[in-house]
């Protein structure tokens, strides 16, 4: 007989059981519905083509909330949790790292301990990477495609032979992430998200800020020659050399007789090595970029540049390698001004930026445009004609919607984001509400969004979506609290975390009004959270890389256009079942034995060892510790008289460990 | 008798008894009965054979509205001037119609049992998608408290009637569905493949010990946990023997599922509904997407196309599943496009006032129901009569020009099998179009 019952071991007289699956007898026929209020947020990855033109923003500011679109089903009474279960839950949102024994004494012992324990785990590198990936995601700088990207180089929408290095998408999608970190390493106040002017960058991406900053339909001409070089270049010529003349010299005769172009989304490419000629996608020069320019981080502050104020070339690529400052005609400023955003983001002539300021909106303040709100503009400029007349329903979102687009009007191409030749004419201000000022530029578009009092609220919010898979109430004195701690600590981003995720808010530990109106939630592992966790915990990466991978097909967090609310599915499915069941057996087969493994089947006990303490996060002083390291034991002990191989059986055990409730859930 | 209709409503409700029973029973408005146009003894219960639905559904906003069954013959609508999508006589059953060639040409025994309803959908933004989806708000939560989308309203009274694995709808595209508030996952045909991969041999022995142990595991952690942590054992148990009740033929049709094209989405919307996963399968089929810049409309002449053969593909796989008897295919968009003719390198912008939502399937009484009348500076469904189905201008229909998208998701649950009575509790507002209903 191949199998033991856990019950008999946990003090039940000694019985086996047939391997007969489905035998679990806690099931109802049908799950009922947890009735949570997770909002009406979607999913918009994918295809972002057919959604870019002609919508107006803010139609649906009313629908964001819980109280929209609720299941109508009463929430259950709350029972507090547990010590372990909240720690663990913690410690995997915030690191992913397992809970230690020490820790777990620590809470049980004093449970206000919890928050020094927090604070410790914000100042490991593993919350640095979560937040990296938190703020990806939050300042909505995740969806860069060829297309997005090289029209704001362009001027149109066709990708022609745009064959940029993959690195430079990297860059392009991480430089805010990153900058938003140093705000919070740098305990500056979290508000300068609007209006920091100091980005993290590499070479490469000030290379592309640069060529995106002028006019698409200009350009100078450069030249790609090994052969056939111009009259006083040759292949000895110094990188001075190149660059003043804008010649490049390429060690291949690919290019024979040469490469000619004014087009940046031509030329752009080529200084990263690639040239649109058999055998020329990829090579090394001495004055185009190399590896090292996608990967110098470093801070850049942006410098706004007057009319006769010179820029460096956007091919001068030693100088912008060791610069500091980065003049540019286009006053970016804050998350909302990255190439990254505005490709997420698309608008076009008939929505003229009034998406691209919405979701500015969104992000920043957890509020979207609506017609209910009476804040009256300073004056209606920039009001449309077809949204002017006060009697129909598009003028209260438009009276302040179209003002404040033009802080983004007047320094783009509505269609593609590019440059303009000259800035628009155009008077922006701000009036959102009941905060209203005016303003030249996007500098006082972040400005005005930092000043606002709904900030402070919307990243409370923020973090407790990212917790809990739901939002907190924002009338419960605990959100108050902590909201109004964030002010008075002068927006230090990592004192909110400490204090939400030290709050009974997060840990579910005792009783507040959230939990009396959202049922507090175990959630599924979403897809960042797992990958995270799993990479952490083995010491391996790439575990989730691949568009083919399933681990794609796990569900994760993402924002729709339009909603304040995050789309986070929360409960488990047949799909999110066999999701997990294929990664976990996926990833079993590229751990275990493989070299520098702590899952080696030549130790099987402590390989066993590893998979409940560290993948499961159950340590010894875990009440559920005993029962999980017996479960794995007799697990293997079956599996070994179906095969002999080792290695099939740690896989198996492995398996067995990564469907568990203790990682298939958040909260258990 | 003559009885203004207001009157009528309003002494015959329930408080003339017979009138407001029967109506309540057969799902035929009160007015009609009262009135004589339809004949009581021809007003059976129609609660025949529960449909599931294939929803295909987009917030792109597709000018599926410009070239169907009741578009054409009206005066500065502008249809797609291509020669490919030239305007061709068509039967709808009984009913003479004329649509885009594409439409013609389908096979007659699909057309027999479709309807081509004109109606609003009242929002003019692709954010208002989800508005959309839940009727503007009419369509309900089970417990009468709160909205919820009309995928979910159906999914959920269906799949007790169809007996599916899960209630909740499923999006094969990017259709932003949430099931009582909840947000979905939309899963691609690539990462069906993927999931359902089989297993054989030693792989397989050892899945089924790790069952075992995880069931085992969930017994003993359910005697200590807290009301959520017992909630999520129990549907991550279930989920986990969903996926193992699942039929070998049923993985190979999978495994052949080899991207996400419009046609992979059929083939894993009919696995899946071989599978009785869910009652609602969401897909999107292009039909010219977002063209305010189309010009020549050629998108809105290649992807009508492209769509209406994808259509017919849908069917005939429906077909070959053997479940054409048990199965409507329906579509939602955000909105309808402009119809008139705005020149130069401009296609068409958004319509919030007209929008055809297509139902077939077999109690389906084809035809097309509504019209578009001018609107503002383009054109918008008009009012319909519930009874004939016909469109009614200056909004003097029955079912006024406010009501129609309510109307029209009525019918469809009609024709999906559903008794009126769960329809009157979970959708605000409307009434079916009988004309579109078969059996009446």
């Amino acid at each position: 007989m191949l199998r033991r019952s856990l019950r008999s071991v946990s003090g039940s007289s000694l019985a086996l059981l047939l391997a007969v699956p489905g035998c679990y007898s806690g099931l109802s026929a049908s799950p009922e519905a947890d009735g949570l209020s997770a909002g009406e947020a979607g999913d918009e990855e994918g295809d972002e083509e057919g959604d870019e033109a002609g919508e107006d923003a803010g139609d649906d500011a009313g629908d964001d909330g819980a109280g929209d679109d609720d299941g109508g089903e009463p929430v259950a009474p709350f029972q507090p949790s547990d010590p372990e279960s909240y720690a663990r839950k913690v410690k995997l949102l915030l690191t992913g790292e397992p809970v230690s024994e020490v820790e777990l004494d620590a809470i049980r012992t004093d449970p206000e301990s919890l928050q020094d324990l927090v604070r410790g785990w914000t100042e490991t590198d593993a919350f640095r990477v979560k937040m990296l990936d938190f703020f990806t995601v939050t300042f909505h700088q995740e969806q860069i495609t060829k297309a997005n990207i090289v029209s704001q180089l362009r001027g149109d929408d066709a990708t022609g032979n745009f064959n940029p290095r993959n690195e430079l998408y990297t860059n392009l999608t991480e430089s805010f992430a990153r900058t938003a970190w140093g705000i919070v390493e740098q305990g500056r106040p979290f508000t300068e998200v609007a209006t920091t002017r100091r980005w993290m960058m590499t070479t490469a991406m000030m290379s592309f800020l640069v060529a995106a900053d002028d006019d698409p339909t200009k350009g100078q001409q450069h030249t790609f020659y090994h052969n056939s070089p111009p009259a006083g270049m040759g292949a000895g010529s110094s990188v001075a050399q190149q660059v003043a003349n804008r010649a490049w010299y390429v060690p291949s005769n690919c290019v024979d007789p040469s490469y000619t172009s004014n087009r940046r989304f031509f030329v752009l490419p080529a200084l990263m090595g690639r040239l649109p000629a058999a055998g020329c996608d990829n090579f090394d020069a001495n004055a185009v970029m190399n590896n090292g320019d996608f990967s110098d981080w470093r801070e850049v502050e942006l410098v706004t540049l007057g009319p006769d104020d010179d820029k460096t070339p956007y091919w001068d690529i030693p100088a912008l390698r060791n610069a500091a400052t980065l003049g540019l005609e286009i006053p970016r400023t804050g998350f909302f001004s990255t190439p990254a955003f505005l490709a997420k983001w698309r608008s076009n002539e008939d929505n003229s930026f009034r998406v691209t300021t919405n979701q500015a909106l969104i992000v920043a303040l957890g509020q979207s445009f609506d017609d209910e709100d009476g804040t009256l503009p300073l004056d209606e400029s920039g009001l449309s004609d077809d949204h002017a007349d006060p009697t129909t329903v598009c003028y209260g979102c438009h009276k302040n919607l179209d003002p404040m687009r033009d802080f983004f009007l007047k320094e783009f191409d509505p269609d593609f984001y590019s440059a303009l030749d000259e800035k628009a004419d155009v008077q922006p201000s701000f009036s959102f509400f009941g905060e209203v000022s005016e303003g030249e530029d996007l500098t006082d578009f972040g400005q005005a969004i930092a000043a606002h009092p709904f900030f402070a609220g919307a990243w409370v919010q923020k973090l407790c979506f990212l917790a809990n898979s739901q939002e907190c109430n924002p009338d419960d004195p605990e959100f108050e609290r902590i909201r109004e701690g964030f002010i008075a600590s002068g927006y230090d981003f990592r004192e909110l975390v400490i204090e939400l995720f030290s709050s009974p808010l997060v840990t579910g530990a005792a009783r507040t009004m959230t939990h009396d109106t959202n049922e507090f939630l175990v959630s599924i592992n979403r897809k960042a959270h797992m990958c995270h966790t799993l990479e952490t915990r083995l010491s391996m990466t790439g575990l989730c890389n691949g568009n083919n991978n399933v681990a794609q097909a796990a569900p994760e967090d993402a924002w729709s256009r339009g909603s304040a609310t995050p789309f986070q599915p929360a409960t488990s499915s047949l799909f999110y079942a066999a999701t997990m069941d294929a990664f976990c057996d996926r990833v079993a087969k590229a751990v275990v034995d493989e070299a520098d493994s702590p899952l080696q089947s030549t130790d099987m006990e402590g390989s066993l060892r590893f998979l409940v303490e560290v993948v499961m996060d159950l340590p010894p002083g875990d009440s559920r510790h005993y029962m999980a390291r017996t479960a794995l034991e007799d697990h293997v002990e079956d599996a070994t008289l179906l095969t002999q191989n080792n290695r099939i059986v740690l896989e198996s055990a492995f398996t067995l460990a990564c469907t568990s409730p203790f990682f298939t859930s958040v909260g258990y | 008798m003559n009885i203004s209709r207001r009157n009528m409503l309003k002494t015959a409700l329930f408080g003339s008894g017979f009138v407001g029973l029967r109506s309540m029973v057969t799902g035929i408005p009160i007015a009609a009965l009262i009135g004589g146009r339809i004949d009581d003894a021809m007003a059976e219960d129609i609660t025949e054979e529960p449909q599931s639905l294939v929803l295909f559904t987009s917030q792109a906003g597709d000018p599926f509205n410009a070239n169907t069954p009741g578009c054409y013959g009206v005066s500065g609508v502008y249809n797609n001037p291509a020669a490919s999508m030239a305007p061709t006589q068509m039967m709808l059953g009984d009913v003479q119609t004329t649509a885009a060639k594409p439409w013609a040409e389908v096979p007659q025994r699909f057309l027999d049992r479709t309807t081509f309803i004109h109606h609003r959908t009242y929002f003019n933004t692709h954010p208002a998608y989800t508005k959309v989806l839940t009727l503007a708000g009419s369509a309900k939560s089970a417990g009468g408290n709160g909205a919820d989308q009309i995928g979910s309203v159906l999914s959920s009274e269906l799949a007790p009637l169809v007996d599916t694995l899960q209630s909740e709808p499923l999006a094969l595209s990017n259709a932003e569905l949430s099931f009582q508030g909840r947000a979905l996952q939309s899963l691609r045909p690539s990462m069906l493949r993927q999931m359902f991969a089989p297993l054989g041999g030693v792989e397989l022995d050892l899945q089924l010990l790790r069952d075992q142990t995880l069931d085992d595991m969930n017994v003993l952690l359910k005697e200590q946990g807290t009301h959520a942590q017992r909630a999520w054992l129990d549907r991550h148990a279930l989920s986990r023997e969903q996926v193992r009740a699942i039929d070998e033929t049923l993985l190979e049709r999978f495994a052949m599922l080899e991207d996400d094209s419009p046609m992979n989405q059929v083939r894993a919307a009919v696995t899946l509904i071989l599978m009785k996963v869910t009652p609602v399968i969401a897909i999107q089929i292009p039909f010219g997407g977002d063209n305010h810049k189309d010009a020549g409309l050629v998108k809105e002449r290649d992807e009508t196309i492209s769509g209406v053969a994808t259509w017919q593909f849908l069917l005939e796989e429906l077909e070959t599943a053997g479940l054409q008897d048990k199965v409507t295919v329906a579509n939602l968009n955000v909105f309808g496009r402009t119809l008139r003719n705005q020149g130069g390198s401009k296609g068409r912008d958004h319509n919030l006032n007209h929008h055809v939502m297509s139902i077939c399937g077999k109690h389906v009484k084809a035809g097309v129901v509504g019209g578009i009348e001018p609107s503002g500076n383009d054109y918008g469904a008009m009012s319909i009569d519930s009874v004939t189905g016909q469109g009614v201008p200056g909004d003097m229909g029955d079912i006024v020009r406010d009501l129609t998208l309510q109307s029209a998701a009525h019918t469809l649950g009609r024709v999906l099998g559903l008794p009126q009575e769960r329809l009157d509790e979970r959708i605000e507002g409307g009434t079916p179009i009988l004309s579109a209903i078969g059996g009446l």
